[in-house]
């Protein structure tokens, strides 16, 4: 399904973040002040013409008004902001690209942790950043106060410090941040939508490249890789070694005051709710567990082989609308096109497909 | 007058409840309760969230007041609570949470 942006109206649903008066402006008037307008209005109002025209097969309006803006293009622009433990974004700059680390570890956390994203999807993908037009990268720590969660608003990532109690401050995992950053990536390529199977595969895809931004750090490979999200988010004191567990769903943490991990690892097991926008986050243990199983049978470094599959499948081929058959159906042609018919990894996809019941 | 705020959603995606109740409060935080409810005003807000694509990883508050027999049960998108909803739930949070 492809929604057109509406005569005058840019995908109102994407409407927030600092400089929501873009999505009121009309797309001939964004184009005027990307040309005519301030550094920073000029960057702002891309960024709007970006969104709003974010559908595949329309990126050609933009055409080369992108490049007479003053965007970076070439590296990593990252900007990292404390909201003071107040709710205003993005807060108050504390750290910018190539200033030497803060005082503040969340800060730092924040400012590697979207770098290692953005030097994986730049040098295993050939992305430049979020929106592959080197948009700067920006976060803010310290939002409100005990805050037990991380997101992405649809322009920037936003992370809590935790309740200190059940949870720590949630820059400390890298899986988390990229998981963040790749709600940008699809907003701007498949624009899952999110809620039931299409949400679940956005909130899969997110797992995946926040793992292999995770194990390409570390230089693991799939055998070796712990195939965990979150792990050390939990406060001594919690049973549990993660939030979710790719390798095998619902045995990340089983505690008195958090409860069981709820996710399935097969269709058979597959959990029917209204809670959750549809169990995206529940539902998203099959697809991961069908993509641990896929690099763990291919070997080696996850992010060269299944990695590129599932990128480029995210990239070129789902839709907003598309299920997990579709997911399963495209990265196995993908795997087909990138490697050869008969070649392994797509042996390796459609069984990891067939082993959690989707095809 | 029970407050009780179950919150769901989140990148954890993780249900946990905090409640606040007048009964066991001092009675200087009990009257800053019910004024909160009072400006929350939850009588003239709809019972569910108005339908509209999700956002990734955002929280979802239901908050439920009882008081002198009845109840009252609202389910908000955080990101959608308008001011004094979210300071009922900021002060709620912050009680429970010690």
């Amino acid at each position: 399904m492809v929604t057109e942006p509406q005569p005058g109206g840019a995908a109102p649903s994407r409407c927030h973040g600092p400089h929501s008066i873009a999505c009121i402006l009309p797309p001939h008037m964004l184009r005027a002040i990307v040309e005519r307008g301030s550094p920073e209005q000029r960057a702002w109002a891309l960024q709007a013409l970006t969104v709003s025209e974010r559908i595949r097969g329309r990126r050609e309006l933009l055409g080369d008004l992108a490049a007479m803006t003053a965007l970076p293009t070439g590296g990593k622009q990252r900007a990292v902001y404390d909201a003071r433990h107040g709710s205003q974004l993005p807060g108050t700059l504390v750290r910018s690209e190539g200033q030497r680390p803060v005082k503040d570890v969340a800060a730092n956390e924040a400012y590697d942790g979207s770098g290692s994203t953005w030097d994986l999807y730049h040098d295993a993908y050939g992305r430049s950043s979020v929106d592959d037009r080197g948009m700067p990268l920006v976060s803010t720590v310290h939002y409100r106060v005990g805050y037990d969660n991380a997101f992405w608003d649809g322009s920037q990532m936003v992370y809590g410090d935790g309740d200190g109690k059940l949870f720590e401050r949630f820059t400390k995992c890298l899986d988390v941040i990229a998981h963040e950053l790749t709600h940008g990536v699809i907003q701007y390529e498949a624009s899952l939508d999110y809620a039931d199977q299409p949400g679940a595969l956005n909130e899969s895809f997110c797992d995946v490249f926040g793992s292999l931004v995770k194990q390409w750090s570390l230089g693991q490979t799939a055998e070796k890789a712990d195939w965990l999200i979150g792990a050390g988010i939990f406060r001594p004191g919690v049973t549990g070694v993660a939030l979710r567990s790719m390798a095998a769903p619902g045995t990340a943490y089983d505690d008195p005051v958090l409860g069981k991990d709820p996710q399935p690892a097969d269709m058979a097991n597959y959990v029917e709710t209204a809670d959750d926008n549809g169990g995206v986050h529940i539902n998203s243990g099959i697809p991961n567990r069908a993509f641990y199983l896929a690099a763990t049978a291919i070997k080696g470094h996850a992010w060269e082989t299944a990695g590129k599959i599932w990128y480029v499948t995210l990239r070129d081929r789902l839709r907003p609308d598309s299920d997990f058959r579709a997911a399963a159906t495209l990265t196995v042609a993908v795997a087909a096109e990138l490697f050869g018919t008969r070649s392994a990894p797509v042996g390796a996809v459609r069984a990891a497909w067939k082993k959690v019941g989707v095809l | 007058m029970r407050v009780r705020l179950e919150r769901s959603g989140g990148f954890a995606n993780i249900r946990r409840t905090f409640t606040a109740d007048t009964k066991t409060l001092a009675t200087v935080q009990g009257e800053e309760l019910r004024h909160l409810v009072e400006a929350a005003d939850l009588a003239h807000f709809p019972e569910e969230p108005t339908p509209r694509p999700g956002r990734p990883d955002r929280f979802y508050y239901r908050v439920t007041i009882e008081h002198e027999r009845a109840e009252r049960s609202i389910t908000v998108a955080e990101d959608s609570a308008p001011e004094a909803l979210q300071r009922l739930i900021d002060w709620v949070l912050r009680i429970a949470q010690g």
